[in-house]
């Protein structure tokens, strides 16, 4: 093989090689988007179940009242849920479509530990949503939903701080000390997404240096000749 | 080169630009669950009316004071005092020196707290997790009048009185609506449980209130 010839082969093979790259990064985006359709609809669901059977009323002395828990969980649940659910099931695997995904979904961490009286418990959802979101593979997602969280975190402090730090006049940078841990998490996570990339690559430039084997093997294969 | 062994197929293109009605949806989505969370947050805020206990245990309610006293007054299907309960129970889990404590439950019928855990499992849930915390004392209030005696206005109100009958404290254990948490009024309870001086000595209550503003402001 001359080496012209040979060079050209590389450039076939890299570019092969980008091609598969491309493709398993798609396919593993469009994954992951129809798993968080499916998961954007199950928490609504879940919500309003929630809604229904943990606090379905109040009460104005005898006055039955519908809680206003209901309605924010069908309403609000419903209009969260929406279009992530239409961009993961008519658009997966865009950019745009992973981003509403990390920001809805942060923002049904908020919802949910709004509907169960701010349980603690409640709060894991957050760091469960943040592993959930790093099959995604790209270490941007992560961000975004982290830039939700420290930022539904600082509007709070400022307008509604007694109900995240217990104290009204808490110093401005107390959301960083929440947004840390949330950090602190995204860092392993990053890691994990990086090497997840390189090791897709790594498989796609393998798979086409057998594609271009196999290509060369064919091509001096008595059984082309024949046929 | 890719005629035998095509095992990917080539990428769609997803690097186009959005467009224009991508964009305003996108936009319109954005603003309309900014919009939710804002009035979440707002609603959970709003603090119930503020209560004027009596600045001296009122003796004519026939309950036993016996060192530092607290009174809780409950709607027993108030959603929101199911965190209240579980500050108070906190709160009692972390001081060494225990108060009596009395969960006043108002509107529950005298004889009917096992009719009401079987007609309502919400009802029976704030009622046993409140009598189930050492030291609490359920009590129902089928009308209203203990908790009329300590001007209890709000589900979630405690109010404090100190060995010597005094007022100590008075308000709610929670940041906002049915949120569990530390809170200034948590804190100011615990000082005052502690012995120490409280900055103040009240605080707002979040939760149903025991009275219907609808009837004229009469009470149960």
């Amino acid at each position: 093989m001359t080496t012209d010839a040979t060079y050209d082969a590389a450039v076939l093979i890299a570019a092969r090689s980008e091609e598969r790259f491309q493709s398993r990064t798609h396919r593993v985006h469009a994954e992951a988007d129809r798993l968080f359709g499916w998961l954007m609809l199950g928490q609504w669901a879940f919500a309003i179940a929630l809604a229904m059977v943990y606090s379905p009323y109040g009460w104005e002395g005898k006055t039955r009242v519908l809680s206003p828990h209901v309605p924010l969980a069908v309403v609000l649940g419903g209009i969260l849920s929406s279009l992530p659910v239409y961009l993961a099931f008519c658009h997966p695997g865009k950019t745009l479509t992973r981003h509403v995904i990390a920001v809805a979904q942060m923002l049904w961490s908020a919802l949910l530990i709004h509907l169960t009286g701010g349980r603690i418990e409640t709060h894991f959802h957050v760091f469960g949503s943040l592993a959930f979101l790093a099959f995604y593979r790209d270490w941007r997602v992560l961000l975004t939903a982290t830039l939700v969280v420290a930022t539904e975190h600082f509007l709070r402090g400022i307008f509604w701080p007694e109900s995240i730090y217990g104290i009204v006049n808490p110093e401005w940078w107390r959301f960083l000390e929440h947004a840390f841990w949330v950090i602190f998490c995204d860092a392993f996570l990053i890691l994990a997404c990086i090497r997840g990339v390189n090791e897709m690559r790594e498989l796609a430039e393998q798979g086409a240096h057998m594609e271009a084997l196999a290509q060369a093997a064919w091509s001096n294969s008595p059984a082309k000749a024949a046929s | 080169m890719t005629d035998i062994l095509d095992v990917e197929p080539s990428p769609p293109r997803t690097g186009r630009p959005l467009s224009i009605v991508h964009k305003i949806i996108v936009g319109v989505w954005a603003v309309a669950v900014f919009a939710g969370m804002l009035w979440i947050w707002d609603y959970k805020t709003i603090p119930g009316r503020a209560s004027s206990p009596p600045v001296a245990w009122p003796e004519s309610v026939g309950l036993k004071r016996s060192g530092v006293t607290l009174v809780m007054t409950l709607h027993p299907l108030c959603p929101c005092s199911q965190a209240s309960v579980s500050e108070l129970a906190r709160l009692l889990g972390s001081i060494q020196q225990r108060p009596t404590v009395y969960a006043l439950f108002v509107g529950l019928e005298a004889n009917d707290a096992e009719a009401t855990k079987a007609a309502r499992v919400e009802d029976a849930s704030l009622w046993q997790r409140a009598s189930a915390i050492p030291g609490v004392t359920a009590i129902p209030d089928p009308d209203g009048t203990i908790s009329r005696a300590f001007a209890g206005e709000t589900s979630g109100d405690v109010i404090a009185y100190g060995a010597n009958g005094e007022l100590l404290y008075h308000g709610g254990l929670t940041a906002a609506r049915g949120h569990e948490g530390d809170s200034f009024g948590l804190q100011r309870l615990r000082a005052v449980l502690r012995g120490d001086t409280p900055d103040l000595r009240s605080s707002p209550t979040f939760g149903c209130p025991l009275v219907d503003p609808r009837k004229d402001g009469v009470k149960l």
